[in-house]
């Protein structure tokens, strides 16, 4: 994907135009609003990733313009704020989504994928397969050959994350940033829990298997499947 | 401790007072002055009777000295018959004595007034002399002593009266004296609470009042710098300590991804991104408390259930409850309606919940209950352990407390704080309950329908 990336700290802006270019896009950076602007009106972008806080003018006034465009690049917002004002204002404001400063630069590089796909036309999914799992998303309900599967609200949150990108690693602490907004003592600890038992309940034939990966953290991996539906 | 009284009230009541003790001090004063001005009156009128009678006798004083009945009877004008009369001639002889004195011998210096007592009632009596003839005349004080009582018993009838319409009037006038600064009162607390740019409107009188309302109006200005002040520091501190801390997370996240690492470094790296995963959350809370404390914190409030946040809390307590060899009971309703941010609301159940696991100690008991109550959910949370002293029970919900128990428990104090001041956002409360010696509990309470 074209991407145009809006940040004014180098530093991270150098990170994330790394870890976008190496996971196969094309990035161009601008260090303040009116050089976004400009870059928009001369070059049209698939995907925008915008911070909030910009000298000059501000991301929510690129991102007005930015919703104007045809064709209309997809957005997401960098937030130095966890306040509510910001991220109603930016999503009013057209943005697609948004990330709260710190964030992972996996989590940066999923939802820039995802938004990708959306531009596209591609729909959420309410469904989810994988192996012999099925996850129903808007029902919560998770089925395993057919058996429903009794889960917690904790380990069900944690089976949406790996059936959502399977094959991806995430580290611990990834874990915890998604199912906790803020950490905790022993959040680590808890994860490795909830995925010792996640791994009792789905063990069986055709059955996901959660890997860990040393040093690293997790990936689920599904089986050859047999009896595809 | 004595109910303070109202202004107006304390005016009125002074009023009173001042009131019936001047028409008091009024009576005392003029009450002598009248009698004293009417006694002058009445011997002014003895002194020309007598100078009148004297004026009779003197043409008949041959008659008179013989002392024969009834002639000085037939001498005296009719006006004159009711008053008390005696006659002597200058050897002290009785000539005529009137039938009122029965028989009382009257005495007295020539030329002088005096009251005297007569058949038991007070009279003012005049001696006069005319050639031969001495003569006492006197009448009753009963006019004035009447009046002097009349007056006495109006003045202590009026008194109670005046007092009392003095009250009111002091009433009426306090409340309009004080109209002004009850105004000024509800528009300085609309003000402080619900619309801060807003001033009082300065009354062009120049009086007190305006005086006041120039002051308080000051004040709010200041207070609104100091507001606006905060409010720019927890904005601008957000973005200055976040922007770092993306820099460094972004940095060990992409050091983490380089291949061929040794196990070790990837432990390293692990620590480090837990560590800065922690400074974000506490950077969190204290921006979060720095929007309470600038009264602009912002909730994302709707109607929720506060079950689905309870079972997850509870859940992930129950990990690290167990692994600390701590049991955890819970029990609730299908479903608990409240007007809540539910972010906010995790973060208050995170919390309690944390607090419950760090202070009750191996083999001890956490009990987590859920109810709907009048017009709120209502949740305790007790655990077993050391009660928690009397002297602390409010000290534990200030910022940074760490109890005596809990000096060597992780934390950094805000836990408590952060759960009350979301809960009292949201028109609820968090307050620590009566202790009943075994359980510690805490209560949280949660309206069910958006505070006015």
């Amino acid at each position: 994907m074209k991407l145009l990336l809006v940040e004014d700290e180098p530093d991270l802006a150098g990170q994330v135009a790394r870890a976008l270019t190496a996971a196969g896009h094309v990035v161009e950076w601008r260090q303040d609003g009116f050089a976004a602007l400009a870059a928009l009106k001369v070059e049209s972008f698939e995907a925008l990733v915008l911070d909030v806080n910009l000298p000059g003018c501000s991301g929510l006034e690129v991102l007005k313009v930015a919703h104007v465009l045809r064709p209309r690049p997809v957005t997401l917002l960098l937030t130095a704020r966890s306040e509510i004002g910001d991220r109603v204002a930016g999503l009013n404001a057209g943005a697609d989504d948004y990330l709260t400063k710190p964030f992972a630069m996996e989590e940066l590089l999923a939802r820039v994928t995802s938004m990708g796909r959306r531009g596209q036309g591609g729909t959420a999914e309410h469904v989810v397969q994988g192996g012999s799992i099925r996850m129903d998303t808007q029902r919560r309900r998770v089925t395993h050959g057919g058996q429903t599967v009794s889960l917690s609200p904790r380990e069900y949150e944690l089976l949406a994350i790996f059936m959502q990108a399977p094959g991806r690693v995430f580290t611990r602490d990834e874990l915890c940033e998604r199912i906790w907004e803020r950490s905790h003592e022993h959040d680590t600890r808890t994860v490795e829990i909830y995925i010792m038992r996640l791994r009792k309940k789905l063990d069986g034939p055709g059955a996901p298997i959660i890997e860990t990966v040393r040093g690293c953290g997790y990936t689920m991996t599904f089986p050859p499947c047999d009896a595809a539906p | 401790m004595m109910r303070p009284c109202s202004l107006k009230l304390q005016f009125a009541l002074l009023s009173a007072v001042l009131a019936v003790l001047a028409l008091a001090l009024a009576g005392a004063v003029l009450l002598p002055v009248i009698g004293h001005r009417q006694l002058r009156d009445l011997d002014q009128q003895l002194a020309s009777d007598a100078k009148a009678l004297l004026a009779i006798f003197a043409n008949n004083e041959a008659a008179i000295l013989t002392g024969a009945k009834g002639v000085v009877r037939g001498l005296l004008p009719p006006n004159l018959r009711l008053r008390y009369l005696e006659v002597e001639s200058p050897d002290g002889r009785v000539l005529h004595r009137s039938g009122n004195l029965r028989g009382l011998d009257l005495k007295g210096e020539v030329g002088r007034m005096q009251t005297v007592l007569i058949a038991g009632r007070a009279a003012r009596l005049r001696t006069s002399r005319q050639g031969g003839l001495v003569l006492h005349l006197g009448t009753r004080l009963g006019t004035i002593e009447k009046t002097q009582h009349d007056l006495e018993v109006s003045l202590l009838m009026v008194l109670p009266l005046v007092g009392l319409a003095a009250f009111g009037g002091g009433l009426i006038l306090g409340q309009r004296a004080v109209r002004p600064i009850t105004a000024l009162t509800a528009a300085a607390e609309t003000i402080s609470t619900d619309r801060p740019g807003d001033r009082l409107p300065v009354p062009r009188t120049g009086d007190e009042v305006a005086r006041l309302t120039e002051v308080l109006n000051r004040s709010f200005d200041r207070l609104q710098r100091a507001y606006e002040a905060a409010a720019r520091f927890s904005a601008d501190a957000s973005h200055q300590l976040k922007t770092p801390l993306a820099v460094m997370r972004a940095g060990v996240d992409a050091l983490g991804k380089r291949s061929g690492l040794a196990p070790e470094v990837h432990e390293e790296i692990e620590v480090l991104r837990r560590h800065s995963r922690r400074l974000t959350t506490m950077v969190d809370d204290l921006l979060l408390l720095a929007q309470v404390d600038a009264g602009r914190l912002e909730l994302e409030r709707g109607p929720s259930d506060l079950v689905p946040l309870l079972e997850r809390a509870v859940e992930d307590m129950e990990v690290q409850a167990t692994e600390r060899n701590v049991a955890v009971v819970h029990a609730w309703p299908e479903a608990l309606p409240c007007h809540a941010d539910p972010r906010r609301v995790a973060l208050i159940l995170q919390n309690l919940c944390e607090n419950a696991v760090k202070y009750t100690p191996s083999g001890g008991c956490i009990r987590c209950t859920a109810e709907v109550g009048l017009g709120e959910a209502e949740f305790r949370i007790a655990n077993t352990g050391v009660a928690i002293a009397a002297a602390h029970r409010e000290a534990i919900f200030e910022r940074f407390h760490r109890s005596a128990a809990g000096e060597n428990v992780p934390g950094y104090g805000l836990g408590l704080n952060i759960a009350r001041e979301l809960a009292r956002a949201h028109g609820g409360d968090l307050v620590l309950a009566d202790d009943d010696g075994e359980w510690t509990v805490f209560v949280l309470r949660l309206p069910f329908a958006p505070s006015g």
